[in-house]
């Protein structure tokens, strides 16, 4: 059980087991909860919008149980990001966003023009990004991989009478979930054998892109040859266990909505209309 | 058709098989191969790389369709397309590489992937994944992901799968060339305790001492059958295995040797307790048992 | 040439997941010799050895590869990675050149060697893996058999002719024949060119047949070490360890266990025919004393 040092780095993406009013909760009304968050995140433009949004979002992740710090955590990795934009926003945009209240310039010199629009985008933006990545980890850590999949399959399958590949979609989803992992295992198993035979990675610096390119190769091109070999493996394997494509197949797991559930929907539902109607 | 207990339960009969066979230039794997294979008989089959082994095997689960001659599983011949199914319910199959049969991210939904694909109610999925994780030890495990186990235990996660399946025949395609010793062991005593049930089980493997556990052994050359019967038959012939680039137990060839020196020492030895059984009994007055 | 002095590693240090693969391990291998590593799955012995070329640097503990330190700073690894040349385990993954020749060549490029050395070496290499240049050298590396891309990529890291060889479970995965080729070949490295090896191996043939000493891993530590023939001598630890010691030494120790005064330190058939056949001749003899009247006991 080899410890592959990228997994520290990530921690959006990572499920923590628990017994939250989260962690219960049908991940179909999840993902449908979801969804209408981020569209409510995203048409939000007001300070007063997004104060209330950051406070129900905190309110989540307090009803999850999940402590705060780790869901900061998450953010951490994108704060050089978040700053960069932010100050190239505070200074170049200026005439960007027109409040409701209209534009009072703040400071004018060259190209930089600071006005209080430019101030609210970029806090706005921050917010934003703030309770996107707030919101992303909320569903990973309280919804496990395969109750996404089976969720996004369930929530699809009613198109799949128009002949949208809803089962083929989920099952791309869980495959490519379970050989990431060993992917990476066999990137870094790959790495270490191309450095034992010499070859460097890490010299950065002003290589040119098609150099930079050619480095890759001894990494890429055994990845994508071990990953068509395990494909055509695991096409037999599924053969043999009588895989025939969606039509017919039954499921393990089954999602069962409860009274919870429906009114939990619907507070978000509510939420979300208000908030774009009214911020 | 006769469905008497005394048929076997797959019948090969004059068996070809080349890949790219309508091609210009067809590759000849398998050649006359015929064969029985009896309900709850262990066969072991062996043979150097490129002898036809694996290409014997997916024609038992009909992954391939013979070019000439047919396979019977059960009364059911491969090459129809709407006994697929039925065959591929009866005759389960375990492959080389233990990453490369799993399907999902939990243990216990890769078991049910078999199930849920012949359209079972979800309870009796349940109850057979339960059932066959039970039987190969792994139930503590169900709800890991794959990624996190040891090789022997995700091949019997593998076996499982193929057990979900509620399958008569089992087959065992080098499962264990990518496991360590331990997970060797752990593999074939779960293998050992099914056929001990009733289950056929057709192990396909290059190691020797796997082979020495079966009724009876195939050695395979060049897409042909050269040798077969039971282990201590097939194992006596030492140099012919070393003429076909295999190998015998040391246990054997140990005896064979001593065979070779005194011809009324047994030459047909398998296991390292009859060598030692032998010994103790001609050096006489010096054991006592412990 | 290799010095290990009280290692350690811990893989993710700090996070949920750390894991303690080396407690305070000792190693030595002098030049020339054949040092073999055993021990269950998960004993620290791939951690061991990505030391031994630098692709780990030393957490805790010193690491000393022909009198250079691995925990400076400055060392400069290229150089070792030159002079100690790993063969991961199922070496295959590396190839990625369209044609052998060139996939083999990959490693002295990299080191910016002049093209004719490299094509000396290349065919060098060629030879001591046993594919025939002429025949192998334009050849696919995709089209080739499981044990032929294993000898290529092993002569991935020949051409580069490294000082020590580390092998890490270099015949797993491969057939009876090919096993039985490609050790008689190592063997020959050893020998004939003096190639210092370490291997890393749960296959008793390799181990028997390669080396001179062993060092025996558990859980991170070094539990055993000695001459091949002292170590497996003692199989009762090696099989409470979950290892497999070859079959005729554990014929041998059984014998010993219920009283045979016989040898143990039986490694191979040919040796175990031996030791066997004397005490049964040696037995026969006596019975034949006794059955002309000769001496009660």
């Amino acid at each position: 059980m080899e410890g592959f040092e990228f997994l520290r780095h990530i921690i959006v993406g990572q499920y923590l087991p628990g017994d939250s009013l989260l962690h219960q909760l049908d991940p179909r009304v999840k993902l449908a909860s979801f969804i209408l968050l981020i569209a409510a995140v995203t048409f939000t433009s007001s300070y007063l919008g997004n104060a209330i949004l950051l406070i129900a979002i905190l309110g989540l992740i307090i009803a999850s149980q999940i402590p705060i710090r780790y869901t900061l955590a998450g953010v951490r990795p994108a704060i050089p990001f978040i700053v960069l934009f932010a100050v190239m926003q505070l200074l170049f945009l200026g005439e960007f966003y027109i409040p409701p209240a209209g534009l009072h310039t703040i400071l004018k010199w060259g190209p930089v023009h600071i006005t209080n629009g430019s101030v609210q985008l970029v806090i706005v933006s921050i917010c934003r990004l703030v309770e996107l990545l707030f919101l992303v980890s909320l569903l990973t850590f309280t919804t496990t991989t395969t109750e996404l999949t089976h969720g996004v399959e369930s929530l699809m399958s009613p198109l799949a009478k128009f002949g949208f590949p809803a089962h083929e979609l989920a099952l791309v989803m869980t495959i490519a979930l379970r050989f990431v992992p060993i992917l990476a295992l066999e990137l870094e198993a790959i790495a270490k054998a191309q450095a034992s035979r010499g070859a460097d990675f890490g010299r950065r610096g002003r290589l040119r892109f098609v150099q930079q390119a050619r480095q890759l190769l001894p990494l890429l091109v055994p990845l994508f040859i071990n990953a068509l070999r395990r494909a055509e493996d695991l096409i037999l394997a599924m053969e043999a266990r009588c895989y025939v494509g969606g039509k017919g197949r039954t499921h393990l797991v089954r999602f069962h909505s409860s009274l919870r559930d429906y009114v939990f929907l619907a507070l978000t539902l509510i939420f979300s209309v208000s908030m774009l109607v009214v911020f | 058709m006769k469905t008497s207990s005394d048929e076997p339960i797959i019948r090969i009969e004059n068996l070809c098989f080349a890949y790219n066979a309508d091609s210009e230039n067809p590759v000849v794997a398998l050649k006359d191969i015929n064969l029985e294979i009896n309900r709850g008989e262990y066969i072991a089959i062996i043979g150097h790389n490129g002898s036809g082994k694996t290409t014997l095997a997916k024609h038992l689960n009909a992954l391939l369709i013979p070019t000439k001659g047919d396979v019977w599983v059960k009364g059911m011949n491969t090459r129809d397309p709407s006994c697929l199914r039925e065959i591929r319910s009866t005759v389960g199959m375990v492959f080389q590489n233990p990453d490369n049969q799993l399907v999902a991210t939990i243990v216990e939904e890769d078991v049910a992937f078999g199930p849920e694909n012949l359209g079972l109610p979800p309870e009796e999925i349940r109850e057979r994944v339960d059932w066959a994780l039970e039987i190969v030890g792994m139930l503590p495990f169900r709800n890991y992901a794959p990624h996190l186990l040891s090789a022997g235990q995700k091949q019997k996660v593998a076996l499982a799968g193929a057990m979900a399946m509620k399958p008569e025949c089992l087959i065992l395609d080098e499962s264990t060339t990518y496991l360590d010793p331990a997970g060797r062991r752990e593999v074939l005593d779960v293998v050992r305790r099914l056929n001990e049930e009733g289950i056929t089980v057709i192990t396909i493997t290059h190691f020797m001492e796997e082979a020495v556990q079966a009724d009876r052994v195939l050695v395979l050359e060049k897409g042909r059958i050269a040798v077969q019967g039971t282990p201590r038959q097939v194992f006596r012939w030492v140099e012919r295995l070393r003429a076909l680039q295999l190998d015998v137990p040391q246990v054997t060839e140990l005896a064979w040797r001593l065979h070779k020196r005194s011809s009324n020492f047994p030459a047909d030895l398998l296991t390292v307790e009859e060598m030692v059984e032998e010994l103790c009994q001609r050096i006489g007055r010096r054991t006592h048992y412990l | 040439m290799i010095k290990v002095e009280d290692l350690w590693h811990t893989y993710l240090k700090g996070t949920p997941l750390e894991a303690v693969a080396l407690r305070g391990v000792d190693m030595e291998v002098y030049k020339g010799e054949a040092v073999g590593i055993i021990g269950p799955t998960g004993a620290g012995k791939s951690t061991l050895i990505q030391h031994l070329n630098g692709l780990l640097r030393p957490q805790r503990g010193r690491v000393i590869i022909d009198g250079e330190d691995l925990s400076d700073e400055g060392a400069d690894i290229r150089a070792i990675r030159r002079k100690v040349g790993l063969v991961s385990q199922y070496p295959e993954r590396q190839l990625f050149r369209p044609t052998v020749a060139e996939d083999i060549a990959f490693g002295p490029q990299q080191y910016g060697l002049p093209q004719d050395e490299i094509h000396q070496r290349v065919r060098w290499a060629m030879e001591m893996v046993g594919l025939d240049f002429e025949e192998f050298k334009d050849r696919c590396t995709s089209s080739l058999s499981g044990g032929e891309m294993r000898r290529a990529a092993i002569a991935g890291i020949l051409a580069l002719r490294p000082e020590v060889l580390v092998l890490d479970d270099v015949t797993s995965g491969l057939d009876p024949k090919g096993r039985r080729d490609l050790i008689k070949r190592i063997e020959r490295w050893h020998r004939k060119e003096g190639i210092t090896l370490v291997i890393v191996s749960s296959s008793m043939e390799e181990i028997v047949q390669l080396t001179e000493r062993i060092y025996v891993m558990k859980e991170g530590r070094m539990v055993m070490s000695g001459a091949t023939r002292e170590v497996f001598a003692h199989p009762q630890a090696l099989i409470e360890y979950g290892l497999g010691v070859p079959q005729v030494t554990e014929v041998m120790y059984t014998l010993r266990m219920r009283g045979c005064e016989v040898a143990t330190d039986i490694l191979t058939v040919a040796e175990a025919e031996e030791e066997i056949w004397k005490i049964l001749r040696g037995n026969f003899a006596f019975r034949t004393l006794r059955g002309m009247g000769g001496g009660r006991i």
